[in-house]
């Protein structure tokens, strides 16, 4: 079956992510040739595992693991590892930071510049942070990348998660898409009238300011697609063309992996 | 006289607090019948659509399916009327994105048929859609992502694999590529072949009205249905077009300098 591939330029933000997505999920890889309700439950209990996990090491060698992961699945890795770091740095550096600093989180100064005293305490709290943080976005952005939305709602399905709780997922995701293509032509209509240059990050910050909008307009679109679910059929539940296919080897192991995981971040 | 299929008895629908979109309409609608709704922008084209595909309960008045009360909590209530009312009538949005929420195409096609048939015939007749709808190749595809002709033509086959008797459309050709266009009146001349089927399509367009309907119902500005008649008599009648504000004043000058 053919797949229209991402087309530079066609989308923008969201859309290009999306792009992104869809074409990691059809390349052949370890993880995309794997069952999808395995795949979403080791992600689960490896995500799970870091959270619980007390040592750096272990922490480390997760990171290590999904790494390992997406270059089995044929991602391209400095993408991958950019874009988690990015996501990563930019949430937990500022809270990190000022975590560290001895009025924070009293202890012993490791840091001294002038009078902004950083604890050892402070710091390393801050290492698990950030570790933990990385773990858990590099294993769900695997998770994406290697199932798409289709899979991921199929999983969520095989693995027997109420069917209202999938559906309210499901739109939701169709919903900021949607969104995030009305929130783009509102940027670009504000531009088109806007005297003198505008960038488009100033573009976006009027747009955020006239959010109230984009809700209004969010509440009418969910309005029609209601009654488009409805005009067929809609009864409740949606679903789906693709069961779950039977667990293969590669899927014993990936579910072993994820139990180690698990197991690991509850003992150290 | 023969029973209506629709039978719309002095129909008002306002959302709250707003002015009403659709006041006092009156309107039969036989079996068989390929009739237009006609009417300006913010005329209650669609608004009376959705009354007719039993999405909207309407303030005031009645609408009737086959002689049974037709309205949204109608068929909230009472199921198998829902089951056989839903199965009948395909509607098709005016716009695509409200219309196509499923993760791919494939799985859009199926979510009709997998409410109401067998898992097994669901599927079968969603193959089969695809492939009459040359949509194969975007089967996996996010819907989201499509063309807007592509997006249109996802929604056509998403509506048609239910092989309804009724078909409601609401501006079916609007912001279509003329290629696109013609796909979508190809499907709708294969859906007339079978006797019997009812269209009714709301449109300003009277450039495309002749080739998506014989008879028409007129919307006026004042949100009533000022005239139901064959639509070649109502497209004769220029002055009638001009009072419901399908025709313009530009539109009405080249008609006229034409015949002189």
């Amino acid at each position: 079956m053919g797949t229209r591939h991402h087309r530079p330029g066609e989308f923008d933000g969201i859309w290009k992510v999306e792009g992104t997505v869809a074409s990691a999920a059809s390349r052949p890889g370890y993880l995309q040739e794997s069952e999808d309700r395995t795949r979403l439950l080791a992600s689960g209990l490896i995500i799970i595992g870091a959270s619980l996990s007390h040592s750096l090491y272990f922490l480390v060698a997760m990171y290590f693991l999904c790494v390992l992961g997406a270059f089995a699945s044929q991602i391209q890795i400095d993408r991958f590892l950019g874009r988690a770091l990015m996501l990563v740095c930019v949430f937990t550096i500022p809270a990190g930071i000022l975590g560290s600093l001895q009025f924070v989180t009293p202890g012993q100064a490791l840091v001294e510049i002038g009078p902004v005293h950083f604890t050892r305490q402070g710091l390393v709290a801050f290492a698990f942070l950030f570790m933990r943080a990385l773990v858990c976005v590099c294993a769900t952005s695997l998770l994406v990348q290697t199932s798409g939305l289709a899979g991921i709602m199929r999983g969520l399905r095989g693995l027997h998660v109420p069917e209202s709780l999938v559906a309210a997922v499901q739109l939701a995701f169709h919903h900021i898409h949607v969104l995030g293509k009305t929130a783009q032509d509102m940027v670009m209509a504000f531009r088109a009238r806007a005297l003198g240059r505008l960038t488009l990050g100033k573009a976006y910050s009027a747009i955020a300011i006239q959010s109230s909008v984009l809700l209004m307009k969010s509440m009418g679109h969910s309005r029609l697609v209601h009654q488009a679910m409805l005009a067929r059929g809609f009864a409740g539940t949606i679903p789906t063309v693709e069961q779950p296919a039977g667990m293969g080897r590669q899927d014993w192991v990936l579910l072993i992996i994820g139990c180690a995981a698990f197991a690991g971040g509850l003992a150290w | 006289m023969v029973a209506p299929l629709f039978d719309i008895r002095a129909a008002t629908f306002c959302h709250s607090g707003r002015p009403p979109s659709l006041e006092g309409a009156t309107l039969r609608v036989l079996g068989g019948e390929r009739l237009l709704l006609l009417g300006a922008n913010g005329a209650g084209k669609s608004t009376l659509l959705n009354l007719l595909g039993g999405l909207l309960n309407p303030t005031s008045g009645e609408v009737l399916f086959e002689n049974r009360p037709l309205s949204l909590s109608e068929l909230e209530h009472n199921s198998e009327f829902r089951r056989e009312f839903r199965s009948r009538v395909g509607i098709l949005f005016q716009n695509s994105d409200t219309q196509l929420f499923c993760p791919t195409v494939r799985e859009e096609i199926a979510f009709g048929p997998l409410q109401f048939l067998s898992r097994d015939e669901a599927l079968a007749r969603t193959e089969k859609t695809l492939v009459t709808f040359d949509l194969e190749a975007l089967a996996s595809e996010p819907p989201y992502a499509l063309s807007g002709g592509e997006k249109k033509r996802v929604a056509l086959a998403a509506t048609l694999v239910m092989e309804p008797e009724i078909l409601l459309l609401d501006e079916p050709t609007a912001n279509l590529d003329p290629r696109t266009r013609d796909f979508f009146l190809d499907a709708l001349s294969e859906f007339n072949r079978t006797p019997g089927r009812t269209v009714i399509t709301a449109t300003h367009n009277l450039q495309i009205a002749p080739l998506l309907g014989s008879n028409c119902a007129l919307l006026t500005p004042q949100h009533g249905i000022a005239l139901h008649a064959p639509l070649e008599k109502v497209l004769e009648n220029e002055d009638v077009l001009l009072q419901v504000n399908l025709v313009g004043r530009r539109m009405r000058e080249q008609v006229s300098d034409r015949s002189h």
